[in-house]
């Protein structure tokens, strides 16, 4: 797939979802940005200038479309604990750093199996906890939400929030409507250009949002009545 | 005709589907939660036809390029009509021309598969089932990788297949499944059949939109709304509209 020539400027703890259609260049901008392939031509740099070839190991932290092929550990619990180790730490920092991230992504009844074992949905959740457990600066997840059920994403959702709170950059691959609104901006690409740069603060029917968030969420709940009377007046832009 | 399965055992999970009809057409969900065991269903339904040699189940795996052996492009989705022939006959080629042409795969024919992105890798290997046009066709997870465009394309496939043969689909976005499939079952060691909108209401986890909360508390107060119509705004708001202007919902002490 050839990509570009594309000029992206990414702000340093920015959450960007990058969409487009099949065969887009979505994967290969991750792929790129993770010294997989290499640039034909420019440059990819950070914050301070340091070149894309200079970058300290475990900058990027990257959740593969196909988790299963980045997963070298024989157990789960392996998997998840070295990224730690490769980057530096001592053995027991590396083991607490995975068995919190165990926890946090609910895998401990997997710990101890193969990787190849679990199912496509879990083996999305242990690559995300690697990731978790590696904390690189630069987090790119390519279609984090396949192949999660319910829970698997709810937990994939509070944990994008996090990382967005403590202000860690964020790249998000995909195409579910979903994370146009956890966003702060949307790319949109197609055959390998840039063909939008989108602030998503304008798209979101705020009134609609807010009426029906404050009712899920639990805070002044309206009552399911005033929702119907709105829903059926049409005054709910859904 | 329809096909009945019995004492299907289910590797790893440990369980066994003791009766299962899968039925000769139309378009089925297979729902649970992630390691319930849908994928081990699956490749159990595979081995079961080819050992019994009863129909033709071809399956779309959960990661496609598992099954992307060929060279090209047009290899993966010739080579079963090839047998030593260096060209097609007419009637096959046009056929499999076509196909890759929905699939948006034509002008790709000579790629690698595993150069093609994602997505592109999961239309050619729908493609390639549709080419084998199995008896049966196991979809795990088909709408992953896909965008809007070829989402749409895969639903009117679908739609086109199941009017002959059984389309078996896993997913996890019950707002796809039922709009598109009418029952199935849920997997959590066994397999409960049942009309997919009451599988929503019985397992489904939290709600993903608003809407569809809303439609889970109206339920849960015995409100006589479609279980379904939550995936269809304007369905939604015409039910609503309904109930409204019929005072049920002003009677009730919601």
């Amino acid at each position: 797939m050839a990509l570009g020539p594309l000029d992206l400027s990414i702000g340093e703890g920015e959450c960007l979802f990058i969409t487009g259609p099949n065969g887009s260049g979505k994967t290969t901008l991750a792929r790129v940005l993770t010294g997989v392939v290499p640039v034909a031509s420019g440059h990819i740099r950070m914050g301070t200038g340091l070149d894309h070839s200079n970058w300290p190991p475990g900058t990027v932290g990257w959740v593969q479309q196909n988790p299963r092929q980045q997963m070298v550990g024989a157990t789960v619990a392996e998997d998840i604990g070295l990224a730690p180790l490769w980057l530096g730490k001592t053995w027991d920092e590396a083991v607490a750093q995975g068995q919190h991230s165990l926890r946090e992504f609910r895998l401990e009844p997997w710990a101890e199996y193969k990787p190849s074992h679990l199912s496509g949905g879990w083996q999305h959740m242990a690559a995300l906890a690697a990731v978790h457990a590696q904390d690189p600066t630069l987090v790119i997840l390519d279609e984090p939400d396949a192949m999660l059920d319910s829970s698997g994403l709810q937990r994939l959702l509070t944990w994008v929030r996090f990382l967005k709170d403590r202000r860690q950059t964020l790249l998000i691959l995909g195409h579910h409507e979903r994370w146009e609104e956890v966003a702060d901006r949307v790319i949109r690409l197609e055959a390998g250009r840039l063909i939008a740069d989108e602030t998503t603060s304008c798209r979101v029917n705020e009134e609609w949002r807010q009426f029906l968030e404050g009712w899920w969420v639990g805070n002044d709940k309206p009552t399911v009545t005033e929702v119907m009377s709105e829903l059926c007046h049409g005054r709910l832009n859904i | 005709m329809s096909w009945q399965i019995e004492h299907l055992k289910i590797p790893h999970s440990h369980w066994e589907i003791e009766s299962l009809v899968v039925p000769d057409s139309g378009i089925w969900g297979l729902v649970g939660h992630n390691g319930a065991g849908k994928s081990q269903v699956f490749s159990r339904l595979i081995s079961w036809s080819i050992h019994s040699k009863a129909a033709r189940f071809g399956l779309v795996a959960q990661n496609p390029m598992l099954q992307l052996t060929e060279a090209t492009v047009w290899d993966q989705v010739t080579w079963p009509f090839r047998r030593g022939r260096t060209t097609l006959p007419r009637e096959t080629y046009n056929r499999v021309s076509q196909i890759l042409e929905d699939w948006d795969l034509l002008d790709l024919r000579q790629q690698e598969p595993w150069q093609l992105s994602g997505g592109q890798q999961r239309c050619l290997a729908l493609a390639a089932m549709e080419c084998l046009a199995p008896d049966v066709y196991l979809l795990d997870e088909p709408l992953e990788n896909l965008d809007r465009t070829h989402q749409r394309v895969l639903e009117s496939k679908m739609r086109k297949w199941g009017k002959t043969a059984a389309v078996i689909i896993t997913s996890h976005s019950w707002q796809w499944l039922l709009t598109i499939a009418s029952a199935g079952w849920w997997c959590h060691e066994g397999l409960i059949p049942g009309d997919l909108g009451d599988l929503w209401y019985r397992f489904a986890g939290r709600p993903e939109t608003p809407l569809e909360d809303l439609w889970r508390r109206l339920l849960d107060a015995k409100i006589p709304v479609t279980p379904r119509a939550w995936t269809d705004p304007a369905w939604a708001r015409q039910e609503a509209v309904k109930i409204w202007d019929g005072g049920i919902i002003r009677q009730s002490t919601l």
